[in-house]
């Protein structure tokens, strides 16, 4: 059995981010639902959060229901938008929210994420209408950076990726693994079902499993003849 | 007005100037202003089914025939795509605001029906297996495969599952305590006054072909009956409809119902 590669590995986290950018993002729609019931679902990963979450998932997608596509989206309104006023009443995907004193939307969370967009290239698209700090676009925003890092890391510029590589860990630091904690512990009071709930266990843990992906990767100071041979990481 | 997009050079912009970051910034917890709304543990109230039940039926106003007919063809546990094809066929060329798949769904959350997976011990098996290998332990019976990585890996569900809907004790028990004949005759009793309209209506729609709104009104309109109080023809076709005493089906068509309230002794005396 052969351990992965480093380029493995940043394929799979990317693919990870993209997945969870997506059902975070809006509801699931009949094209992802149905690329969802082809997909195999790791397991003993070495995170109990992420083998909980994926476990919950399946689970939801392997149960009987009668309508799943309707009950997936009144899942996603009641964990997201929620019914009430008050700041409390739904797992608001915004930074802002749970980074502001008054829970508001559009707050310095906001600025600062797209101070980091920028600097990197990279701005919203104009059909969204939603703030930058919503958690689809900072989990997009990763996953962009694992692609240009593996991009580099393909065409031999080590430099280049380890940049893209260190962008990713002081966002995932100071940005979306600082606050997603909290809206995960939302998310689990709120949501009914047990796709939301597992969502909600399976980013809390790949941002953990993935924060030491990295500082694990960026603190290896060890010469080696490639930096594809150097890392090798148990999962 | 939007800013360009513009790829600098990483040299020449630093995002994060005057921004007033610090080293304690990364440690940062933002403040929570109502601690408990955050901690209140989430109580489930248990709504009896009966209740659900009811609750179901008053939200979907309208449809209570339609739903007493899905928990009464589920008395003995029908495929779901059955019980969907059952649904389209008792609406007809009618209307209903409720997919039939949604339908089944709210009957199921109000406890009136059952899901029944297909094959309940795949299912069950698939359960233990997925919170097993969440527990980090081997096992034995699930279809793994050693993934790439060497962990294991959760088997496709590729189809949605096959399953069957059976009716509850609750929900039969509420499709056992409708009672359309007693409806139907405290319909004649409470509309004694009506009769004789309702006898032409009948009438009417016996005819060959049915009857039209237009052939309803032309015999309501007029009629001393319904003068005071003003009584239209929505009116007493609703009633009729109420008690499956007439259908739609392009015009009002008598129903084997309605041809026995006519040929029966509340109408008899009209005559």
């Amino acid at each position: 059995m052969t351990e992965p590669t480093l380029r493995e590995v940043l394929a799979s986290r990317t693919a990870t981010y993209q997945l969870l950018s997506r059902l975070f993002r809006v509801e699931v729609d009949q094209e992802c639902y149905d690329e969802l019931l082809s997909m195999s679902f790791p397991a003993n990963t070495g995170n109990a959060k992420v083998d909980a979450g994926y476990a919950s998932i399946r689970r939801y997608l392997a149960s009987p229901h009668p309508s799943p596509l309707t009950e997936l989206a009144v899942d996603y309104t009641r964990t997201f938008i929620g019914g009430g006023n008050n700041g409390y009443s739904a797992a608001y995907p915004f930074e802002s929210v749970y980074t502001s004193p008054k829970r508001l939307l559009m707050q310095g969370a906001r600025d600062e994420v797209l101070v980091a967009y920028r600097s990197a290239g990279i701005d919203k698209k104009p059909s969204w209408k939603e703030g930058e700090d919503h958690i689809a676009l900072e989990l997009e925003f990763m996953q962009i950076l694992g692609m240009r890092a593996l991009d580099a890391l393909c065409a031999g510029d080590e430099d280049a990726a380890a940049d893209h590589i260190e962008c990713q860990k002081g966002f995932l630091v100071n940005h979306v693994g600082a606050w997603f904690p909290m809206m995960a512990a939302d998310m689990r009071k709120f949501s009914k079902t047990d796709f939301y709930q597992g969502l909600a266990d399976l980013t809390a843990g790949f941002l953990e499993t993935d924060r030491e992906f990295l500082c694990d990767v960026l603190e290896d100071d060890e010469p080696a003849e490639s930096f594809d041979e150097a890392v090798v990481i148990d999962l | 007005m939007t800013d360009p997009i513009n790829v600098m050079p990483r040299d020449a912009f630093d995002p994060t100037a005057e921004m007033g970051f610090d080293e304690g910034y990364g440690e940062y917890v933002p403040p929570i202003e109502k601690p408990a709304d955050y901690d209140a543990p989430v109580v489930k109230e248990e709504v009896p089914a009966a209740e659900r039940i009811a609750a179901t039926f008053a939200g979907m106003p309208g449809n209570e025939k339609l739903l007493a007919h899905v928990i009464d063809f589920c008395r003995e546990g029908r495929a779901s795509e059955d019980v969907h094809e059952e649904i389209r066929r008792f609406v007809g060329g009618g209307t209903c605001t409720y997919a039939p798949e949604v339908v089944c769904a709210n009957l199921a959350r109000a406890g009136a029906l059952d899901i029944v997976a297909e094959d309940a011990d795949e299912l069950s098996c698939a359960d233990d297996g997925a919170a097993a290998a969440a527990d980090g332990s081997a096992v034995a019976d699930e279809p793994q495969a050693e993934g790439a990585q060497g962990a294991f890996e959760l088997g496709k569900v590729g189809a949605p599952p096959l399953f069957s809907y059976a009716a509850t004790a609750e929900g039969l028990e509420v499709v056992d305590a409708r009672d359309p004949e007693g409806d139907r005759l405290r319909f004649l009793e409470e509309g004694e006054r009506y009769l004789p309209v309702y006898r032409l209506v009948l009438e009417e729609c016996a005819r060959s072909g049915g009857a039209t709104k237009k052939v309803i009104d032309g015999l309501v309109d007029h009629h001393p009956l319904c003068k005071e109080p003003r009584r239209y023809s929505g009116f007493f076709v609703k009633g009729l409809e109420g008690i499956d005493a007439i259908s739609f089906d392009g015009a009002w068509q008598i129903t084997e119902v309605g041809r026995g309230i006519l040929a029966g002794p509340a109408l008899a005396k009209t005559n």
